[in-house]
């Protein structure tokens, strides 16, 4: 079944092997204050303004957990299809400035969500293996050199964003391809946004994804040594990473090399993964149980009080919903709808008449440039624009210009049609011009007689000049198909 | 209780030197073998324990049984900036200046 | 004096000035003393003896004259209610104070005020106690003898030749000496309790989660309590009376109003007395027979008074020093250099941490922290540290099932009386094995009390150490009452 998605333009390139890819992806939750401190959640504040001795570590501080926080966990485990299990913290020990302790309370054998799993738009689907909380570090600026920090000769610690909560989701090694792996992580976007836990925003950093790629021979049941990828700030980054990643890992082995564990650092401009520990040993995290917290244990009634709500939030239900009103044939619009979450918008229009695929369109092609804008226009008004259009009244050209407009302005298609100039152009006055056309263009015509569908195009482009493109175009075919008649 | 005189040190001298490397510590040849005995000494005094049988034991992480102590999301004030980096060793622009960091860990 | 080397006790200088502190807080509140008056006192003994025992890192002589005035004022204006009203205490100096040093007796930590009060400071202040200053300590509470000290070691009162021992050494001995009628230690493995024994003073570490941690540094997280030292056993109870409540800032911290009187028992005839048999051979004879006394004195007045083999406990210590250097290790790694205390400067952030700690820490906290890594590191956690965790339970199971038998447990505090300073420097596991007795306490999370009972070996003074199940605090004050009436 996953095979099918394969892109054979990948597979190409891969020799017999295939490629192998789990995501771990670090989400930023959205809640008021941090992890174990009532500091605030906020990003781009001033440095070192929201810190307290319990997210900068002081000695003698200790933690508190966040209710919140726990609530948004187990509403993206339930989203998740995860088991909403009693969890621990643990401490994974190691050194780096921006770690105010020197270790980071997470979790480990024992995570809030275990087991669960994503069904993608194709009906692939996807293990998640947990979904856990832990806290997130602070930022180092390097300075010196262009910045990188291979080149800094010092660097400053802001620790705003140390402790802020975050969500860990670990996918099983079950995804087969760049192009499953980036439907993956809007998927899972699209969840995290639906149930209030995060604004998914991977380009500001609030949803972070690294890659684990390895290779293996088609066919093979064991796993190649994975390399986990690290600075994918776009879905772009993630497809052309992996497939960068894959390429090097089967050239290596075809050389008759081997794969290293290592962690590698994916470079935008070169379009290549660069190896970032400068020695081969893994960190000894030396994780025991955080004393300083106690267990969660949260009871059915909690977790139904937190949960229940999610599954009509989530896109997988909406795009359900949404093909039982417009057709299965649908899928990949509706996939696309839903991502904009303007599928409550498209189901008000088609139930109140508009023409399906109209709509579906409309809305994909322009309503994209700006979904946020998109959703505040009035129904009426789309259904109004589309039955226009349906009724020939106005061009798809005409139509699309409307929407435009009444995105951004929010009037009604009427005034901006009067606005534009679109009026309605009578067939009479059609007639006219087809005629008109059809005279200056006699050998196209006469082709066009004999049986030539090709020269229609010029003929309709000659006609549109001559109206501005007010004319409808099926009603111009209707006029020249009506002529030829005559003329046989 | 004087020092019995441990024929194979329980932790060699590398090993001490592996884990002063994770415990960001440095000790000189002579110290290293030093820290070896002594604590090789502690180990074995351990070992007494290897020979109960703890099957049927759950390990014990905390002393009462709590569970779910949690704090409503609610924003209370933070430290005052000034106080907290004039205990810091070195501050530039604001923030917590430290030499260039070697190892990228993120 | 009737007990040798016995030290002066609080206040005996000055005629008509208390020596305990419930009553100077009363006369305090009653307007009878001035809070002020008290101060002096205490500051002036300080100044005669302090030069020699070395109880203070840091004495706080105008903050703690305004703290007395303000007080006073309070007083004057009628209705003032605080507890402790008046009453200088002494203030371990891991314990955060703020804007004032705070040093664990640590070159890293040499120049560090903390931002914030610890909870218990907090409290203290408001009621009405007066700190005077931050005592010695071993370093980051790593010992028995308060001799791993950066600031070099306190000596016992009794003999300044001997060790206070450890680690709140500082405080012990400044109650001791009679400087002070309260001073605030902490324990993780009999650091209030060994002190008070080798001193002659109370000292009581409560059940874990009683006594809240915040802005104690931490040292073994699962095992750390903040307990008093008092000349007298009803003023250690007053103390904790104050410090016992529930602080939302300790996740790991009980539920209020768990700590009362409801545990003690209507007769000391209906109490059930068991000796910890198998702590007793390895004890000096000073230290047994003080223990054989009290439960002889005990039998007199009717309780029921037995010997009995506790043999798990025996395992205590080994599983101890696998954890709580393992907790210790990880609580002190954020001592990098980087946002607080001493930094040696480096190449790069690594090289500075290994300097930095290198010449920060001391070589007791050096051992403990690579025994932690060690215990943790990966191929040897089952081995040692989940091994010493499934001790623990063992441990805790052996007392529970003791305290279907007995209300109180008796022991030594200490197997010896207190030892010469330097003596057991060159030999860790020596220094370690002192902590016997009252280790398998904190494993459990239980409370105990040790009381001076008697002297021993060079006239020193003995402890005797009271144990009982969690929350057994009221209990265990009764019963320690009743032998220090005796």
């Amino acid at each position: 079944m996953t095979q099918d998605l394969l892109q054979t333009s990948e597979t190409d390139d891969l020799k017999g092997f295939e490629i192998v890819v789990g995501l771990e992806v670090h989400c930023e939750l959205l809640t008021q204050t941090k992890l174990f401190c009532g500091c605030k959640n906020n990003f781009g504040d001033e440095p070192n303004t929201n810190v307290c001795p319990v997210c900068l570590g002081l000695p003698g501080s200790l933690p508190v957990l966040n209710k919140k926080a726990v609530e948004l966990a187990m509403r993206i485990g339930k989203a998740l299809n995860c088991a909403i299990l009693p969890s621990t913290f643990h401490r994974k020990n190691y050194f780096y400035p921006d770690m105010p302790k020197d270790f980071q309370i997470s979790q480990y054998d024992q995570p809030i969500n275990a087991n669960g799993y994503l069904d993608l738009p194709d009906r692939s689907r996807v293990g998640v293996e947990r979904a856990h909380i832990e806290e997130d570090t602070g930022k180092s600026l390097h300075i010196g050199g262009s910045g990188r920090i291979s080149e800094a000769t010092r660097s400053l610690v802001d620790y705003n964003r140390a402790g802020v909560p975050l969500v860990e989701i670990v996918s099983a090694p079950e995804i087969r391809s760049s192009q499953q792996a980036k439907t993956y992580v809007q998927e899972l976007r699209q969840i995290l946004v639906a149930t209030g836990a995060s604004d998914g925003r991977m380009e500001e950093g609030s949803m972070r994804v690294d890659a684990n790629v390895s290779v293996r021979p088609i066919g093979s049941k064991t796993f190649g040594t994975r390399c986990e990828i690290k600075n994918l700030n776009s879905l772009k980054s993630l497809t052309q990473a992996i497939e960068y990643e894959a390429r090097r890992q089967v050239d290596l082995i075809m050389e008759g090399k081997v794969v290293s564990q290592e962690t590698r650092h994916y470079n935008e401009t070169t379009n290549s993964t660069s190896s970032m520990r400068s020695k081969e040993e893994a960190n000894d995290y030396r994780y025991f149980p955080e004393p300083d917290l106690v267990p969660l244990s949260p009871d059915a009634l909690w977790i139904e009080e937190v949960t229940s709500d999610i599954v009509p939030l989530l896109p997988a239900t909406k795009r359900a919903r949404l093909l039982s009103l417009v057709g299965d044939e649908y899928l990949s619009q509706v996939t696309i709808v839903v991502e904009m979450e303007l599928d409550e918008f498209v189901s008000e229009a088609v139930k109140e008449g508009a023409d399906v695929k109209l709509v579906l369109n409309r809305v994909i092609n322009e309503a994209a440039r700006d979904p946020e804008k998109a959703r505040e226009l009035l129904v009426r008004d789309f259904v109004d624009l589309i039955m226009m259009e349906a009724s020939n009244k106005l061009s798809a050209t005409q139509s699309k210009a409307i929407l435009q407009e009444m995105i951004d302005s929010n009037e009604s298609p009427d005034v901006i049609a009067k606005r534009l100039g679109f009026e309605q152009m009578s067939t009479d006055n059609l007639r006219e011009i087809v005629a008109k056309v059809i005279a200056d263009n006699q050998n196209e015509w006469n082709r066009y007689l004999a049986g030539d569908e090709k020269v229609i195009q010029f003929l309709l482009g000659q006609i549109m000049r001559l109206t501005k493109g007010r004319a409808n175009g099926k009603e111009v075919m209707g006029i020249m198909t009506e002529i030829k008649k005559q003329n046989s | 209780m004087g020092a019995d005189i441990v024929d194979e040190n329980l932790i060699g001298k590398d090993e001490v030197l592996k884990v002063a490397k994770l415990a960001r510590l440095s000790f000189s040849d002579q110290e290293a073998g030093q820290m070896s005995v002594e604590l090789s000494m502690v180990l074995k005094h351990f070992e007494t324990m290897q020979s109960i049988n703890t099957d049927a034991l759950a390990p014990m992480a905390h002393s009462m049984e709590i569970t779910n102590v949690l704090r409503e999301d609610e924003v209370t004030p933070s430290a005052d900036r000034e106080e907290v980096l004039s205990s810091a060793p070195a501050v530039a622009e604001n923030r917590f200046l430290v030499p260039r960091i070697l190892k990228e860990e993120l | 004096m009737s007990l040798g080397n016995r030290p002066p006790s609080f206040g005996s200088s000055v005629s008509s000035m208390p020596s305990r502190a419930r009553e100077l807080a009363k006369l305090v509140r009653e307007k009878e003393i001035k809070a002020q008056e008290i101060l002096e006192v205490s500051l002036r003994e300080i100044a005669a003896r302090d030069g020699e025992i070395n109880s203070f890192n840091l004495l706080l002589q105008d903050q703690a004259m305004e703290d007395a005035k303000r007080v006073d004022e309070a007083v004057a204006k009628g209705g003032y209610k605080g507890r402790l009203a008046g009453v200088p205490i002494a203030i371990k100096d891991n314990i955060c104070t703020k804007g004032i040093l705070t040093t664990c007796s640590s070159k890293i930590l040499a120049n560090w005020k903390p931002p914030y009060d610890a909870t218990v400071i907090t409290k203290l202040k408001e009621e009405g106690a007066v700190i005077v200053g931050k005592t010695n300590m071993d370093e980051f509470a790593m010992g028995s003898s308060t001799e791993t000290s950066f600031f070099g070691p306190t000596k016992n009162p009794w003999d300044t030749t001997r060790v206070p021992g450890g680690s709140s050494g500082g405080s012990a001995a400044a109650v001791a000496a009679g400087m002070l009628p309260l001073a605030l230690g902490s324990d993780t493995g009999g650091s209030i309790r060994q002190p008070a024994s080798l001193c002659g003073v109370v000292g009581i570490k409560p059940t874990y989660g009683l006594v809240s941690r915040y802005g104690l540094v931490a040292f073994a997280s699962s095992l750390d309590q903040i307990g008093p030292f008092a000349a007298s056993v009803d003023d250690a109870a007053l103390a904790l009376e104050v410090l016992a409540f529930h602080d939302r800032r300790d996740s790991t911290s009980l539920a209020g109003g768990l700590y009362g009187s409801q545990h003690i028992k209507k007769d000391i005839s209906s109490l059930r007395v068991g000796i910890i048999r198998n702590f007793l051979p390895d004890a000096a004879e000073s230290c047994r027979r003080a223990v054989t006394d009290a439960g002889q004195f005990l039998a007199g007045l009717g309780a029921k008074v037995e010997e009995v083999d506790i043999p798990e406990l025996d395992y205590g210590i080994a599983a101890y020093y696998i954890i709580a250097p393992a907790e210790a290790s990880s609580n002190l790694a954020r001592f990098d250099g980087v946002r607080y205390g001493l930094r040696v400067d480096g190449e790069d952030v690594e090289e500075m941490n290994i300097r930095t700690r290198t010449a920060g820490f001391g070589l007791e906290v050096k051992r403990r922290i690579m025994l932690g890594t060690y215990a943790l590191s990966a191929g040897y956690y089952d081995a040692y540290y989940l091994q010493a965790q499934k001790v623990r339970s063992l441990v805790k199971e052996a007392f529970n099932k003791a305290y279907q038998n007995y209300d109180v447990l008796l022991s030594p505090t200490s197997p010896t009386v207190a030892f010469s300073l330097g003596a057991k420097v060159a030999d860790p596991l020596s220094m370690y094995l002192s902590d016997l007795y009252t280790i398998p306490t904190n494993l459990a999370g239980h409370p105990a009390i040790s009381i001076p009972f008697g002297t021993g070996e060079d006239n020193m003074p003995v402890g005797l150490q009271i144990l009982g199940p969690a929350l057994s605090e009221a209990l265990l004050i009764q019963v320690a009452e009743v032998l220090e009436a005796g």
